[in-house]
């Protein structure tokens, strides 16, 4: 089952309650299975950078089905480079976003720019954990 | 512009969008043109979330509604192409976002997409944005 818009958005308020208590300023962007936007939203006083970083970590999570953070270490081998160029650029293969799995299932990811790459991180488990 | 304020204007274009029948992306850019909020209705297009973006986006720069740059650029097709082409801002000028006024000041943009033909994003998207009157910018 594809994700809803209503449930995308309780993984979008779980993250965002994280962030709160965390004491940051985040943005949040939830991809489908495809990479493909389903919802965002930044916070008031989060940096417009994190617009970007929030999708572009949220899309190479859903294509790599893991952690973005995952991908880190071999962010700058021919494989992950080539792939990120042949979908045209989109993907950052850093950390802070996490797949949502259902049933074994990738249903799309949860993407979190605005913190430090951990904190991002601990924003999207928390959200993707209402699911 | 807040996300707030962002989610305000949303609400409002779903609302408009499940009254029209329509399956629609809403998106809310700041000043800058940059994304404050999106919501994609389930069912709707997956591409719709850029294009909203897009065409919020162009009523941000621009400072008026996409419904009046479409009318504008139509005429001057030369000029509209070469806009879309500059840099990577994806600019859409077809109808279907406004800019969010207030105090008589322009703090971001509406875009909506999916509702075809495009008479009706402008519609959803005048009501998301509050049915603004939007301060002449040229």
């Amino acid at each position: 089952m594809a994700l809803t818009l209503a449930e995308t958005n309780h993984v979008m308020q779980a993250a965002v309650d994280k962030a709160r208590e965390l004491n940051i300023k985040i943005s949040v962007a939830i991809c489908d299975a495809g990479g493909r936007l389903l919802a965002f939203n930044r916070m008031d006083g989060a940096i417009w950078g994190s617009v970007y970083g929030s999708q572009g970590k949220a899309i190479a999570s859903a294509a790599f089905a893991r952690p973005s953070g995952e991908l880190q270490e071999r962010a700058d081998t021919p494989i992950i480079r080539g792939i990120a160029a042949a979908e045209g650029g989109h993907m950052i293969p850093s950390q802070g976003a996490v797949p949502i799995i259902r049933n074994g299932v990738v249903e799309g990811a949860c993407g979190v720019g605005g913190g430090t790459a951990q904190q991002d991180e601990d924003c999207a488990r928390a959200g993707v954990a209402k699911v | 512009m807040t996300l707030k304020k962002a989610h305000e204007c949303i609400e409002r274009g779903i609302a408009k969008a499940q009254e029209l029948g329509f399956k629609v992306a809403v998106a809310v850019v700041d000043d800058a043109g940059h994304l404050v909020a999106c919501d994609r209705m389930d069912g709707a297009l997956w591409v719709t979330p850029e294009i909203a973006r897009a065409k919020a986006n162009a009523a941000a720069a621009f400072q008026a509604s996409t419904l009046d740059l479409e009318d504008r650029f139509t005429k001057r097709a030369l000029f509209a192409g070469g806009v879309t082409q500059l840099g990577d801002y994806q600019f859409v000028f077809g109808r279907g976002a406004l800019p969010i006024v207030e105090d008589g000041h322009i703090v971001g943009a509406v875009g909506v997409s999916g509702a075809v033909p495009a008479d009706n994003d402008h519609a959803i998207a005048d009501a998301a944005a509050g049915h603004p009157v939007v301060p002449r910018s040229h």
